[in-house]
């Protein structure tokens, strides 16, 4: 055991030493939430047209026409005739919402079947349009002074309501944190798997080729000399993951008192709501956060953790042995190959997973050790049942065990064999 | 002083192959007595690095029985490629070497310090081995060997890339491990410098032992009572004697290699004092390793 400490020393230590660590270590969290907010914000800000229905009595056509003109947001489609038939035929169509304005005086209030709109922006122009509508019939009909300050008052104020409507933005929005959340997450163990499982497999190339392994033999057996590698190397990854956490966890507190998030949970909305003009935009504020609110994250960071140690352990033991199997870059590529692919295919099948997260591919993905790492964390905002994360884990450690058990052996036999060009097959087989 | 063991290393038909069935070492037997130097020779190729590994318990043999009394922490290993943390300084190697082999926390340094200063390290002790001249890096990999004061020390090819004086503070240190009572197995082309310190040789080949002896017995055996000369002048002398060799030396003196009977040595050097010649030295002319161990491969081949 003293044997196993002194390598896992030797190879923290190697690390901590190297600047590179450092930089990843402090710059590493903004970079990476450089990479995944950039795309998140471009593709907010990639417009789509909305197509929204408006039921309206024939009469007030011309003022139809005159207040719904379509802009780059919204393509709108008045249409006439029985309500039921409307909601009918919404209901097979792609349109994105239906509303109805046949109420001759203007209501606070508007039912509004919303499919598929989320922007403020696009909530907005609505609402203007449907003061405007209202507007226009009134004028028409000669408002007295008295009733157009009514209406006036009521600018801005109208609610389009729709419960279905709120709970598809809630849940819409849920499922947009938790799918960046957890996409994130695989990046990141995706990375850090094949980053320090690379560098295992680099540094025990290099030490066999120039015998520094031949020597530590001398002292140790191989399954020593292979856990103290992977152990030694995961630790200072380990440390680098809690480094991150740290700066990850102060700066989103920072972030949360300097955007006062606090007003928009869930306890003070309604006073935000009466403070804030634009009160479409605070309820997204709103929605963003009780989503972060309802995301379960001590639990995926502590799943994280365990899935990163069982996924960096698996990983790192194989690409271990490859690298004592190789002497070149070459033959690094030659024996990466197929350890890499399985870890690739499920990250590209992400989509998938999080699309259908009780799907068979995702289930299946669950419990081929290859591919669970990705698959638990990719699920696991989604309902992932804890008898599935227990199953896959316990898989996931019980393959590593075996490796780390029979794998000293293959690595001591394959680390003494130099000059031959070796594969899997081989690998295993010990030859 | 080491206090050497009274059991002795030894091999009894011990194989190992690999792949299956390429063998490396065919039912291999010998002794190596506790504080004997020992030479391993042998062309490339041979199996030399697999007996040794063996020896240091790097590798099991297949068949036989192999009777090492050393723990692995007794064993001093040095690999015919030298192999060392670039980034890690002298003192760090050192003290992670000492270390692994248990040496007590609170003395790895005094073992490491004993270790730099036996190779002459002290002025290079805080620098990176990356910043080391190749010359140093091998004295650096050789004090790895030795820091945890070893009872038993393999030697894979020690000499190379050691310069005249680098090689002769390796002998030195070689006599030294050897007077602690230290076992040495060596593993070296340096004939020269094998037939000196070794007390015994073992030349294996195809991975057969074809020769396990001691250097005594091994130089008796192949005299061919031939005798080393030196005469003063220059003029070859008549005799009833073959001459084998004969070259003038820079003093202008002859030196002849003449063949004769141990018995009528006496006769040989009278005969030379009669025909004028004074004899200036005399000694027993052996084959040199260096011819033995060719000779011995030819006739194996």
């Amino acid at each position: 055991m003293n044997k196993i400490l002194l390598i896992i020393q030797k190879e923290i230590k190697q690390r901590l030493q190297s600047r590179v660590f450092w930089i990843m270590t402090l710059l590493g969290p903004f970079i990476l939430s450089a990479l995944l907010i950039v795309p998140i914000g471009l593709q907010m800000n990639s417009h789509k047209q909305v197509i929204i229905e408006i039921g309206y009595n024939r009469e007030d056509e011309t003022e139809m026409n005159a207040a719904f003109k379509n802009s780059d947001e919204i393509r709108f489609i008045p249409i006439t005739g029985e309500e039921e038939n409307i909601k009918l035929q919404f209901v097979n169509s792609s349109y994105d919402a239906l509303l109805f304005l046949k109420s001759d005086t203007l209501p606070k209030i508007i039912q509004f079947h919303n499919q598929n709109i989320y922007e403020a922006k696009v909530i907005n122009q609505l609402q203007e349009r449907i003061f405007n509508f209202y507007q226009l019939k009134f004028e028409k009909k000669h408002l007295s002074p008295e009733l157009k300050e009514k209406l006036s008052a009521l600018k801005g104020k109208i609610k389009l309501e729709n419960k279905s409507y709120e709970q598809v933005r809630h849940d819409t929005m849920y499922n947009s944190v938790a799918s960046s959340l957890s996409l994130g997450a695989a990046i990141i163990l995706y990375f850090f798997m094949m980053l320090y499982g690379l560098q295992i497999m680099r540094s025990t190339s290099e030490e066999k080729q120039n015998r520094v392994l031949e020597v530590l033999l001398t002292s140790m057996s191989g399954t020593q000399l292979l856990l103290g590698k992977v152990i030694g190397v995961g630790a200072a990854c380990m440390l680098q993951f809690i480094v991150w956490i740290g700066i990850s966890s102060g700066v989103s507190k920072l972030f949360y008192s300097h955007f006062q998030l606090d007003m928009y949970a869930k306890n003070s909305i309604e006073n935000t709501l009466q403070i804030l003009p634009n009160k479409s935009q605070a309820m997204e504020m709103f929605h963003f956060v009780e989503a972060i609110q309802k995301f379960n994250l001590i639990g995926f960071v502590l799943l994280f953790l365990i899935t990163f140690i069982a996924g960096y352990l698996f990983y790192a033991l194989l690409l271990a042995l490859a690298g004592a199997a190789t002497e070149s870059e070459n033959d690094h590529q030659h024996l990466l190959f197929p350890i890499t692919i399985p870890l690739f295919i499920s990250f590209l099948f992400a989509q998938n997973i999080i699309q259908a997260p009780d799907g068979l591919l995702a289930k299946c993905f669950t419990y081929i050790p290859f591919t669970s790492p990705i698959a638990l964390i990719l699920r696991f905002p989604f309902g992932l049942q804890m008898h599935e994360i227990m199953l896959s884990l316990s898989e996931l450690f019980l393959f590593t065990f075996l490796l780390s058990k029979y794998g000293g052996k293959i690595f001591k036999r394959t680390l003494l064999t130099h000059g031959k060009k070796m594969d899997w097959i081989k690998i295993l087989l010990g030859k | 002083m080491l206090n050497p063991k009274n059991t002795s290393i030894r091999f009894t038909n011990v194989s190992k192959t690999f792949d299956g069935n390429k063998s490396v070492l065919n039912k291999i037997s010998f002794e190596i007595q506790a504080g004997q130097i020992v030479g391993l020779l042998g062309p490339n190729g041979a199996g030399k690095t697999t007996l040794l590994r063996l020896l240091a318990n790097i590798q099991e043999a297949d068949n036989g029985e192999i009777i090492q009394p050393f723990k692995s922490t007794e064993i001093g290993y040095l690999p015919e490629e030298r192999g060392l943390y670039k980034k890690m300084t002298v003192c760090e190697q050192l003290v992670f070497f000492a270390s692994l082999k248990e040496i007590p926390k609170n003395q790895v340094k005094t073992f490491a310090n004993k270790a730099l200063q036996k190779l002459e390290l002290e002025d290079v002790t805080n620098k990176p081995i990356e910043q080391l001249s190749k010359g140093n890096q091998q004295k650096v990999q050789l004090a790895c060997a030795i820091v945890h004061e070893p009872k038993f020390l393999i030697l894979d090819e020690p000499f190379s890339g050691f310069d005249p004086i680098n090689a002769a503070l390796l002998l030195n240190l070689i006599k030294e491990k050897h007077q602690e009572g230290c076992t040495l197995l060596i593993s070296s082309h340096r004939m020269e410098q094998m037939e000196n310190i070794c007390e015994k040789i073992i030349l294996l080949n195809k991975g057969k032992i074809i020769l396990n002896e001691t250097t005594q017995n091994l130089f008796s055996q192949n005299f061919n009572n031939q005798y080393f000369i030196t005469i003063k002048g220059s003029k070859i002398p008549t005799l009833n004697y073959k001459i084998i060799n004969s070259k003038v030396n820079i003093l202008k003196n002859l030196e002849l290699i003449i063949e004769c009977n141990k018995e009528e040595l006496s006769i040989l050097i009278s005969a030379l004092q009669n025909k004028g010649n004074e004899v200036l030295s005399l000694q027993a002319h052996y084959k040199s390793l260096n011819e033995i161990f060719i000779g011995k491969i030819k006739n194996n081949e």
